[in-house]
């Protein structure tokens, strides 16, 4: 129990070392918050008043959170290759603490870009949500498996010769999954008279847990030498 | 000896394709293209799996002969992958007019596609032969842990033209007995040469 409870604060403490050294310089946000921000601007700028359906409005949603991810979260160890500070990381903790520790960071700055973002884009591309809290669900799950998947990718290709090329490449297939669900989900939000959307939605909850499964179980390989 | 005898394994199984099987009703003789199709197909899945098999076995052994075997399988996998697709498209556009329409089987295709070019680009990019090993180990199994969410998941989803698996919902075979026998051998047949492939330079792995 002792063990268990050390090793839940010693994830809380690398969460915390994460938001620290984000807030000074203010990388990842800046990179994610920038990026989403031009990509949505290009779109609704060349869109013009186009009325778009509730389906190409899911896609375009999901597709700048996607490409958003993949220009800021791959930082989480990038960041530690470059000032060199993965050794001293490794002599602190075993994987498992630092794994949950980055997942929990990448997550919590998932979770505010999508805040960011998604009254930017109603006020933009003049949606109307008809079931908000559903909305959050649906970002919710999708950003912890998103988050997971691509802090395992992180941890890997700091390994590799062209990283941030090769960190979309090998997270797309792994994120395709949720993405699809997910653009269907959101689509049923923005149509006022929805039917409940359960089988999808426990699809990307069990996908979810096998990621997070798989990802811990892995995780190990990579950090121990 | 085993070469003679799979060719002429390979050969017999073209004929009974050819001669053997009746044209389908609406399909005509365009139905053959399915003989070459599900056994490519399912080789294609199966290379996955045991890819993601031999990588389990380097992590717990750290030998590089696994890694080769695993990432030979791999690309043998992604060469039927690839047969699978284009012969799949042919399909699609004699019968259904597209070659691509984004069909939930297309779309599962395409990803076990990207999968296995994900896990090349992540090969070429290392050159640390143990790290290499490693790495790809842990992508391919980690994949491997997507793919049955695509594979049989994805397509249950959406409306799909793609005509029902063999091993459809009701667990029943709705296929002309012959037909069912060639498929068969089919599969057979192109397990073998799959196999024999893998395994034709066993003895020049280098360690």
């Amino acid at each position: 129990m002792q063990t268990m409870s050390s090793s839940f604060h010693r994830t809380m403490l690398v969460v915390q070392k994460e938001i620290k050294t984000e807030c000074r310089s203010y990388y990842a946000m800046s990179a994610l918050f920038m990026f989403s921000l031009t990509t949505l601007t290009a779109i609704s700028m060349s869109i013009g008043n186009l009325q778009l359906t509730p389906q190409l409005l899911a896609v375009l949603l999901w597709i700048i959170l996607f490409f958003s991810a993949m220009t800021g979260l791959s930082r989480v160890f990038l960041q530690e290759q470059v000032s060199g500070t993965i050794q001293t990381l490794r002599a602190y903790s075993d994987a498992q603490p630092i794994l949950f520790g980055k997942f929990i960071y990448n997550f919590l700055l998932l979770n505010i870009l999508t805040l960011f973002l998604l009254p930017l884009f109603v006020i933009v591309l003049n949606v109307d949500i008809y079931h908000p809290l559903l909305l959050l669900l649906i970002f919710f799950m999708g950003n912890a498996g998103i988050a997971m998947i691509t802090t395992l990718i992180a941890s890997m290709i700091i390994y590799t010769q062209m990283q941030n090329a090769l960190f979309t490449v090998l997270s797309f297939p792994l994120i395709l999954p949720i993405f699809l669900f997910c653009i269907q989900l959101t689509e049923a939000v923005f149509v006022p008279d929805t039917f409940m959307l359960q089988q999808p939605l426990v699809f990307i909850f069990i996908y979810d847990l096998v990621m997070i499964g798989i990802a811990s179980i892995l995780f190990d390989y990579i950090w121990y030498d | 000896m085993i070469n003679l005898s799979l060719t002429v394994f390979t050969a017999a199984t073209i004929w009974g394709v050819f001669y053997f099987v009746p044209p389908a009703e609406g399909l005509g003789g365009l139905v053959r293209i399915a003989f070459f199709h599900i056994p490519v197909a399912w080789v294609s899945v199966l290379a996955f799996f045991l890819s993601a098999w031999w990588a389990f076995r380097y992590l717990q052994t750290s030998r590089l002969s696994y890694d080769s075997i695993s990432s030979r399988s791999a690309a043998m996998g992604f060469v039927f992958c690839l047969c699978a697709t284009i012969s799949g498209a042919v399909f699609a556009k004699l019968t259904w007019g597209a070659y691509w329409n984004w069909d939930p089987r297309q779309i599962t295709i395409f990803i076990l596609l990207f999968i296995y070019g994900a896990y090349f680009a992540l090969r070429s990019s290392i050159v640390d032969r143990a790290v290499k090993a490693k790495l790809s180990a842990i992508y391919s199994l980690f994949s491997c842990v997507a793919v049955p969410f695509l594979v049989f998941v994805i397509p249950r989803y959406y409306f799909s033209l793609h005509p029902e698996p063999l091993l459809n919902k009701n667990g029943s075979i709705q296929m002309d007995s012959v037909m069912l026998l060639v498929l068969l051998i089919c599969l057979c047949n192109i397990t073998c040469i799959f196999f024999r492939v893998l395994y034709r330079r066993k003895n020049v792995i280098d360690e």
